[in-house]
């Protein structure tokens, strides 16, 4: 399991941590630059919109919802990967090929939810009055409403962040303590030594890191499900056509983790290539993604299965018309289809789970494609609602386009700067594999 | 009413600091100087003890009038602490009994338009009306040109008639829309002009050609009224026959109707007439059987109709048709007996009086008075330019600063219908007197004014109208009559009686010049439902209200039919080039199901240079001449956003506006129980305990004409977005008019509304709790809760929920038109129809201090108010007795969308149409 791996302790701990202090290459500068600018993207985005009204989107009448959901939805689902790997592989003892990838992982999740948590307070009319999503012990005893599902999704997506951030912290602590110890400057050791909380890997503080981790673990497995359920809530709840199935809570729940393993292998290679670490990353794990990906994605296709079976047998006119025939954007369905259905069956083969390239191409279709999943469900279903003298068109404008991608830019800004910082690689874990 | 209590209502600036202390500064001075007091200017004295008629938030109603080529129109003004907000149709006035058009609506927003020019101005430079007055009364005497609309009012006669003793006066009634050709084809007959009215209430068939009666026209509001007295489905219901060459409002409701380009239909009425045994010579008819060709059936099927309802017909032609259409009209009007009062038109000079084409040949013109028109823009053939550089004076009186002030040496603002004195009379004869119901905004004049200046009296309007009225009659005893008059808004008895006229007339040669074959394609110029001449253009609401029949808001196009445009090779906003003698003019195509082929028809009104929100808003198709003309059509290349309100005119199979016949309603009526009531729910049953509030709406009725609409905008400060965030699908009107055409070319006109359903998809998903059922029944928008999510609009099957995507009232400049009682919304927050809660809760209040129950029919909303067939009925579901208890018990009553199991509180009553059954 362990043969590529460095013959000592030491060796791989200067190996991870060294290349982790190395000056900043030209690559991490430009792309850093790049990611940079986009943030600045975003905040110029968000002023204007707070400051104008979002009108400035190109949300409308019919299309009440549209992009800020869209990106609300495939960022939550893209963070939920991270908690895939590391909690329920974790209690699945899949450790041998998930320790190497985990802390990237989780920190993906970090921050892709960072990004989703963007959209749902800007997307208000009147954001600043957000809160009142939350259940705040207010003066006029007014509290939000129990049925609708968007203070689940307040509830849902603030503890999927708070759990994630400390299970994500928690596996941090050995190795924080571990750059305070070899840190070369006074600076950086009073840095990790504040962020390591005093740990001082005795035996007893391993035996209730093991407890907490494996609680932590078990908390936020069911978050993995629970999450995605809820966020499909504010569709199927509604009446919607297209939205009001119950199909929607697993079709959801596989689609974030699809897009998920879609983004780990982004993430993966590019870090592994620049990091010289495919000793540590290996093809074994990119191969287990890429395995992971087709079977989420084929319950995906047989979500979309589901989706037409069910507007042909409940013979509803109005989910009829929408899956069959009234496509508003039938260029997005048919790309989405190509995308997350075709694209990932060339995993059926080694030979490409084993190639590089292709798992960056097919990886990018799959992100692209649940982008456009949610496009399609949303922005068509509301386009083609039960009153035809309704229907209306959606085009983005450009306000739309410099969010999606200014948060494109924030979590990649986010993700280079906790490469230069912090392990990204959990070092102890690794340890503890290789050298029990 | 104009008394010095009320507050002056100066013009809203934008000031910035800097301005603000140079503006103090010179105050200073003027003060020092002594010489701040401006005209007009009087103290503020606040209500420390309300005078009796005025209480505080309590709106006070006066009855008024307003004028629309030369027509008066009562109405009655609901006025909040001395500011006009709202305008109804008033119930005594002939011409709307009650109801309301949707120009009349949207008047009110004219009073308050920031575009109103507000100085007078000579030869560039400002200049006071009192010393433009001066200069009129000082006018020697000579050439004086009047160019203005028809009028009716007694006084503006008894001026004219004292200028023409000092001046050369010529007088030209201008109304691109006008009537005239109607009076002529009278004068045909009759050997005078008179005004046909035919008694609709008596009609078994209806017969409208080429005209769109329900909704355009002196009285359309009241025939509106009568035709839809007879539509209840049973022996009674009339049949309404329409030939016209595009679809407008009326043919909407037609049980059988004809695409006919407008110049066949002197064809139609031949071959009708002769069919009824009028003496048409038989050339005439060989001549009009070719010409219709396959379409000769369709008129002798109308024949066997009319002959089957002798003397209980009707046949309106419309006012852009020739002379002899309308005689050959009154002369199958005769021979079938069809009940008409003929009565002497109201107009002054129903014919128009000196052509325009006088004055744009005159090498002298003298003194040029242009009065509240824009002939410039409206007659552009004529080229009036030059002859008002020629005047030694002349003079533009209008609202607004337009293309005819532009090229003439002086300008006057003229008085709002509603900050002056006017006695118009109705279609019928009926004087009603106008009375101003709020003080001058600007230095203004008006029509009476102008021309009491003309014969240098110094009396003021009121003084005038007043003393005209009176006549010989002793003051004292005058005094009674004139308050009841001012309070009613009418002035008893004053209708023109019927006279008895035999109708006489041969076909002449004009009538053989119609029907001669023709070649090319028809351009039909037509009225714009919503800015009419080109008059209403800077009305922001006006613009932006959906077409009745393209939904276009803000513009105009060239409508045609589906087969014309194939043949052209255009679709919807290509732009083409349309060409006639005249000129020719670029603008963008639509088209319309139920337009006739080979006919393509434009709006006027449009495309105007001079006022600010008008200013290049679709485009002018006066430079095309003739109202009926032929041209050529290209297609020329680009395109241009038309934008509309609705986009989809299928139901697409779902259960939204039913159609029936009349001869099937047995089989029909069991499907609408099926569309009505409870669904099963798992959900335990709500109970509704006291008042509860409903709303029926009868689609049979229905024509579209928009009134409501803009009374909903008026009653419930409802933002206007301007056509860029119409064409996005950001409109705000809370009350929409969906128009759902089938496959057979059958049109359903279903006003769409909140739906106050009782199990409302919107309440459970807003997760603040904003929208939220009221125990009377109302779903109840809460702004100031109102976060924004969008979801409930999302859940809204009906999709009439309304969103704030910008600060848009902060663009509406309306501030003194706001309805106080009205929450004005501002940025984020979601809105939609409230069953005018307003209206209820000051009932409710009402009835508290009085010590009683609501009453039944006291709560009106501001819709069903404007609907001028009544088509809109609001009420307590217990109520018995009325209108809305009726509908509440109708067999056609349905709920829109039933299956999802919302249960709405508004209802609606199927469509009932009466073809002709074939034998």
């Amino acid at each position: 399991v362990s043969a590529e791996l460095p013959q000592s302790v030491g060796e791989l701990h200067d190996d991870v941590f060294g290349r982790m202090r190395a000056r900043a290459g030209m690559h991490w500068l430009i792309a850093f630059g790049i990611t940079g600018m986009f943030t600045m993207l975003l905040v110029v985005c968000l002023s204007w919109t707070v400051y104008k009204g979002i009108g400035v989107w190109g949300t409308n009448m019919p299309a009440a919802w549209a992009f800020a959901i869209i990106n609300f939805v495939w960022w939550i689902g893209i963070g939920h990967a991270g908690t895939f790997i590391s909690a329920i592989l974790y209690l699945l003892e899949q450790g041998s090929w998930r320790n190497s990838i985990s802390r990237l992982t989780e920190t993906m999740t970090i921050f892709a939810v960072m990004q989703a948590g963007l959209f749902p307070v800007f997307h208000l009319g009147r954001p600043w009055f957000a809160y009142w999503l939350f259940p705040y012990p207010d003066v006029m005893a007014v509290w939000p409403n129990v049925k609708s599902a968007l203070p689940w999704d307040a509830a849902a997506v603030s503890t999927y962040f708070t759990v994630s951030v400390l299970f994500w912290y928690t596996g941090f602590l050995p190795d924080l303590a571990s750059l305070r110890d070899h840190s070369p400057s006074r600076r950086w050791r009073i840095f990790y030594g504040l962020l390591a909380m005093g740990w001082r890997g005795d035996a007893r503080g391993w035996r209730h890191y093991r407890v907490a981790y494996l609680m932590l673990a078990s908390i936020a497995a069911p978050l993995v499900i629970s999450v995605h359920s809820v966020v499909s809530s504010d569709f199927a709840i509604g009446l919607t056509p297209g939205w009001h199935t119950t199909l929607q809570p697993p079709y959801f729940v596989a689609g974030a983790i699809f897009s998920g393993f879609a983004m780990v292998i982004v993430l993966a290679i590019p870090v592994r290539f620049f990091f010289q670490l495919q000793h540590v990353i290996t093809d074994r794990v990119l191969d287990n993604c890429a395995k992971l990906t087709l079977i989420t994605g084929l319950i995906v296709s047989y979500g979309y299965m589901m989706e037409h079976f069910g507007a042909y047998y409940t013979g509803d006119p109005t989910d009829r018309s929408l899956m069959f025939g009234l496509h508003t954007h039938s260029f997005a369905f048919w790309l989405m289809i190509f995308c997350n259905v075709i694209a990932p069956q060339a995993y059926w083969f080694r030979s490409v789970r084993r190639s590089r390239p292709a798992l960056m191409v097919i990886s990018l279709f799959v992100l692209l494609g649940m982008w456009l999943e949610r496009f399609v469900i949303i922005v068509q279903g509301l386009l083609r609602d039960h009153t035809p003298s309704a229907w209306g068109h959606y085009s983005p404008t450009i306000v739309d386009l410099g969010i999606l991608f200014g948060t494109l830019g924030f979590f990649g800004f986010l993700f280079l700067l906790f490469l230069r910082f912090f392990p990204f690689i959990p070092v102890s874990e690794l340890k503890e594999e290789a050298f029990g | 009413m104009t008394d010095d209590r009320i507050l002056p209502l100066l013009p809203r600036v934008e000031v910035t600091r800097r301005d603000a202390l140079k503006l103090l500064a010179g105050g200073v001075a003027a003060l020092e100087a002594g010489c701040l007091e401006k005209p007009g200017e009087r103290e503020l004295v606040p209500y420390v003890i309300e005078p009796p008629e005025h209480r505080a938030g309590v709106p006070v109603r006066y009855a008024s009038a307003l004028t629309l080529d030369g027509f008066g129109y009562g109405v009655l003004v609901d006025t909040h602490e001395a500011r006009p907000t709202k305008l109804d149709g008033n119930p005594a006035h002939p011409a709307v009994l009650g109801g309301s058009l949707a120009w009349l609506q949207a008047r009110i927003l004219d009073l308050y338009d920031p575009q109103r020019s507000r100085v007078a101005q000579l030869r560039g430079h400002d200049a006071a009306w009192p010393h433009l007055a001066a200069k009129l009364r000082a006018l020697p005497p000579g050439p004086l040109w009047l160019v203005m609309p028809p009028q009716s009012s007694p006084t503006i006669g008894a001026l004219l008639g004292r200028i023409a003793r000092h001046h050369q006066l010529r007088v030209s009634y201008h109304a691109p829309l006008g009537r005239t050709n109607a009076y002529r084809g009278a004068e045909l007959v009759y050997g005078k002009p008179l005004e046909v009215r035919p008694d609709l209430s008596r009609a078994d068939v209806v017969v409208a050609l080429d005209s769109d009666f329900l909704a355009w026209g002196p009285a359309a509001a009241a025939m509106a009224r009568a035709f839809a007295a007879r539509r209840a489905p049973g022996d009674r219901m009339n049949r309404l026959w329409v030939a016209e060459p595009m679809q407008t409002p009326t043919g909407t409701i037609a049980d059988e109707r004809l695409a006919l380009p407008a110049r066949d239909l002197a064809a139609l009425l031949v071959v009708v007439a002769q069919a009824c045994g009028v003496a048409v010579p038989n050339p005439s008819v060989r001549a009009a059987e070719a010409r219709l060709g396959g379409r000769v059936a369709w008129a002798r099927r109308l024949a066997t109709d009319l002959k089957r309802a002798r003397g209980a017909g009707a046949i309106v032609v419309g006012d852009r048709q020739p002379p002899e259409v309308h005689a050959l009209a009154r002369m199958l009007d005769h021979e079938l007996g069809n009940p008409v009062a003929l009565t002497p038109p109201a107009l002054l000079d129903p014919l128009g009086g000196t052509p325009l084409e006088d004055l744009a040949r005159e090498a002298n013109p003298g003194t040029v008075i242009v009065l509240d028109c824009d002939p410039v823009y409206t007659a552009p053939r004529l080229h009036l330019g030059p002859a008002l550089a020629r005047a030694t004076l002349s003079l533009h009186v209008g609202l607004f600063r337009n293309a005819t002030t532009e090229a003439c040496a002086g300008h006057v603002p003229l008085a709002h219908d509603l900050e002056t004195w006017t006695d118009p009379r109705a279609v019928d004869g009926t004087l009603a007197i106008g009375q101003p119901a709020i003080r001058e905004r600007f230095e203004v004049a008006s029509i009476i004014d102008v021309l009491a200046a003309l014969v240098g009296d110094r009396n003021d309007a009121r003084t005038l109208v007043h003393d005209q009225l009176r006549g010989d009659a002793p003051l004292e005893a005058f005094d009674a009559s004139w308050t009841a008059a001012l309070r009613a808004g009418v002035v008893p008895n004053t209708a023109a009686q019927p006279t008895d006229a035999q109708p006489t007339w041969r076909s002449n040669d004009a009538l053989a010049a119609l029907l001669a074959p023709t070649s090319g394609i028809e351009i039909a110029l037509a009225p714009s439902p919503s800015v009419h001449d080109g008059r209403f253009a800077p009305n922001a609401w006006l613009q932006e209200l959906p077409h009745p029949i393209t939904k276009q808001t803000w513009g105009n196009a060239a409508l045609m039919s589906p087969a014309t445009a194939q043949s052209l090779g255009v679709e919807n906003e290509d732009l083409v080039r349309v060409a006639t003698r005249a000129g020719e003019i670029t603008l963008p195509a639509m088209i319309v199901t139920g337009a006739a082929e080979r006919s393509v028809t434009i709006e006027l009104g449009f495309g105007q240079h001079a006022p600010a929100i008008a200013d290049g808003i679709g485009t002018d198709a006066y430079p095309l001449g003739d109202f009926l003309d032929e041209g050529s059509l290209a297609r020329a290349s680009g395109t241009r956003r038309i934008p509309r309100s609705q986009l989809w005119t299928s139901q697409e199979g779902r259960d939204l506006a039913p159609v029936m016949t009349l001869a099937h309603l047995r089989h029909e009526l069991p499907k609408m129980a099926e569309l009505r009531g409870p669904q099963p729910s798992l959900l335990p049953e709500r109970q509704w305990r006291g008042v509860q509030w409903g709303m029926s709406i009868d689609t049979s009725i229905c024509t579209g004409c928009s009134a409501c609409e803009i009374a909903c905008v008026a009653e419930n400060n409802i933002a206007t977005v301007g056509p860029t965030e119409v064409a996005r699908g950001r409109i705000m009107h809370w009350l929409r008019i969906d128009r759902y055409v089938d496959d057979g070319g059958r049109i359903v006109n279903e006003p769409m509304l909140c739906q106050h359903c009782e199990d409302a998809p919107c309440e459970y998903v807003c997760p603040v709790n904003a929208t939220d059922h009221s125990p009377d029944g109302l779903n109840e928008q809460v702004y100031n809760r109102c976060i924004g999510t969008r979801f409930c609009q999302n859940n809204c099957p009906y999709k009439v929920r309304r969103f704030n995507w910008f600060a848009f009232e902060k663009d509406d400049d309306r501030a003194l038109q706001y309805n106080p009682d009205v929450t004005v919304r501002s940025r984020g927050v979601m809105e939609k129809c409230s069953y005018c809660v307003q209206r209820i809760r000051g009932a409710e209040h009402r009835a508290i201090v009085e010590k009683r129950e609501v009453k039944v029919g006291e709560v009106v909303t501001a819709c069903q108010a404007a609907c001028p067939t009544g088509a809109i009925q609001f009420g307590q579901l217990a109520e018995q007795g009325t209108p809305f208890a009726a509908m509440r018990r109708d067999p056609r009553r349905f709920e829109a969308l039933h299956d999802l199991g919302t249960r709405p509180r508004t209802q609606y009553l199927a469509k009932v149409v009466n073809p002709k059954e074939e034998p």
